[in-house]
């Protein structure tokens, strides 16, 4: 990486490129002068309106607040309106057409029928984006999202997740977050946001936001959002539906906050599960555990809650040894420079080791890779953030979960 | 004594160059920073009058142009942005040569409007921490960890990023 005075360079290099127009103040004073022309007729108008104002504020009148619903559901279907580009029908096309074939071999007949499209839209880093609804040859309503594939633009749109449709006449929103949303399909982005979030709210919904717990609380907008009922937006690359969250608005007012629907194909499935028993290095989860095996990883949205050490099918059990226990160790690193050591269970608590503590500050966020994700970095799992520098390669680490408190988690299984 | 008029005018002529600049570096692209440009320049002039001269024209014109990209990256509709941004700017550039300022240029486009923000008031225009926290309307400690998130995502997009080989030794478990 440049220095930083390498960096001012670059930059200059790269801002000298730009050139103004010609005349670039007679532009500016053009609209300067349609500015305040604007401000006088808006004004003499302000003065008639006014005198109508006060004559509605004698009058008591009720303010109704507007109400939002879900539109009626089209049978088993989602009732909502395309949103961005209806009109693009090259695009459904495309879609429907790697739905049908997904392994790029063209199918005899088209195994989807009663396609309707929720989004058509393009954006810049995931190019075409497409969300269709459809029944598949068996009959069931399906969800589709495709986007580009970016390293092939010649293969046109890729079918990146396929679902079963949730109630209609209950759903307000679908959501995809993922890293696997550029190249080919299972293949991870390499880029430190190369997570993305698609998503698409019912009509009436006027804006939305995305927050995810691998972002840091100061870069987060609090402010209600009235950007549109759809969003496609970057998130760190650890980002994944567990960690993510929508919502969803109507001016000022929230209609909705909920946790992202899911991933695309090759992410890690999350596995939900219930406590039913603990001890002070483990707990005891019950759920259905016909995936999950011996050295997945357990984790909540804030966070790794540790390992699983013991699987009992007959019961639909499973144990998991907590990320404090001194039987559990993982490798690890800092999220925003990669340094990478080991962290351990230890009876005080949660400790890394190995890691050059010039390198690491306090409240630097701590990773561990999860294995079912196939990947280092791809939907990797806070375990906690760097409470004390002890010695030049050890620190204490706080735990992201809140291990007293665990009532349910997720089990992250690979996905097929 | 010049109207106020003739000193915009002048202020434009003298400034305009310098000020795309720095939009070009936040929008990524020639028509949006000349847009973005004009914007806060109308802006400043709407506001002339009223400005407070101790401030000086340069940090009140810096606030508004920071404001109007952050204000305007969040309220952008996705379906405005072109496919393909990054080979529409290669073509329409003729001073694209060096393929290291491409790559710098496609890792500035990446980072989140408030990181970019950041990056460019800090590390292209030079402005101690303090100055990019006032204009961008924020406190001193955002800007630091706006500029070190920054410039780690350009570190890792600008070298490669991803898994270095010794990852291979580190003996982790993959259990399916």
């Amino acid at each position: 990486m440049p220095t930083d005075m390498d960096l001012h360079e670059e930059l200059a290099a790269l801002a000298e490129q730009v050139r103004p127009s010609p005349a670039p103040s007679e532009a500016v004073m053009t609209r300067v002068r349609r500015a305040r022309l604007k401000r006088r007729v808006g004004a003499s108008t302000a003065v008639a309106a006014i005198g109508v104002a006060v004559a509605v504020a004698l009058t008591p009148v009720v303010a109704r607040q507007q109400q939002f619903a879900v539109p009626a559901p089209d049978g088993p279907f989602l009732g909502w309106q395309t949103a961005g580009e209806a009109a693009n029908t090259a695009l459904v096309q495309q879609a429907e057409r790697a739905w049908d074939s997904p392994a790029g071999v063209a199918a005899p007949r088209a195994a989807h029928h009663e396609v309707r499209p929720l989004l058509v839209t393009q954006d810049r880093m995931l190019g075409a984006v497409v969300v269709l609804q459809a029944y598949d040859a068996t009959g069931d309503p399906r969800l589709a999202f495709f986007t580009t594939n970016k390293g092939v633009a010649s293969q046109g749109l890729m079918l990146r997740a396929d679902r079963r449709l949730t109630d209609p006449a209950d759903t307000k929103v679908v959501s995809l977050v993922s890293s696997r949303l550029q190249g080919d399909v299972g293949t991870t982005a390499s880029d430190h946001w190369g997570t993305y979030a698609i998503v698409v709210a019912a009509p009436g919904v006027e804006g939305l936001k995305v927050s995810s717990t691998t972002i840091d609380e100061e870069l987060t907008q609090n402010d209600a959002a009235r950007n549109g009922r759809f969003l496609i937006t970057e998130l760190p690359i650890s980002s994944t539906a567990l960690t993510t969250t929508v919502r969803g608005y109507m001016g000022s007012r929230t209609l909705f906050t909920t946790p992202a629907d899911g991933g695309a194909v090759g992410d890690a499935q999350p596995v939900p599960v219930t406590v039913i028993g603990s001890s002070d290095h483990s707990v005891v989860v019950s759920g259905d555990v016909t995936s999950v095996r011996r050295g997945q990883y357990a984790a909540t949205a804030a966070g790794m809650v540790g390992e699983v050490t013991a699987v009992d099918r007959a019961a639909s059990t499973a144990t998991i040894t907590l990320v404090t226990s001194p039987a559990f160790t993982a490798p690890a690193y800092s999220n925003i420079d990669i340094h990478r050591g080991h962290i351990h269970g230890d009876e005080t608590g949660l400790r890394m080791t190995g890691v050059s503590t010039t390198e690491v500050l306090e409240g630097n966020r701590i990773m561990v890779a999860d294995p079912a994700q196939k990947d280092d970095l791809a939907g990797a799992l806070t375990v906690g953030r760097v409470a004390a520098i002890v010695d030049s390669s050890s620190a204490t680490i706080k735990p992201s979960a809140d291990l007293a408190g665990l009532r349910t988690m997720y089990i992250m299984v690979p996905s097929n | 004594m010049k109207t106020d008029d003739e000193q915009l005018d002048a202020y434009v002529r003298a400034n305009f160059g310098r000020l795309l600049r720095v939009a070009y570096l936040l929008c990524g692209d020639a028509g949006r920073a000349e847009d973005l440009v004009q914007t806060a320049l109308m802006k400043t002039a709407l506001a002339w009058r009223r400005l407070r001269w101790e401030e000086g024209i340069d940090a009140y014109v810096q606030r508004v142009l920071v404001n109007t990209f952050i204000s305007a990256q969040r309220r952008r509709s996705w379906w405005e942005r072109p496919l393909g941004w990054v080979s529409n700017q290669a073509a329409s550039d003729p001073y694209v040569a060096v393929d290291q300022r491409n790559v710098l240029r496609r890792a500035l486009g990446r980072l989140p409007a408030r990181q970019r923000t950041a990056i460019v008031l800090r590390h292209y225009q030079g402005l101690s921490q303090e100055e990019t926290a006032e204009a961008m309307g924020c406190s001193v400690g955002t800007v630091k960890s706006l500029s070190s998130r920054g410039l780690s995502t350009l570190r890792h997009d600008i070298t490669g990023g991803g898994v270095d080989d010794a990852s291979q030794d580190r003996g982790a478990s993959y259990a399916y």
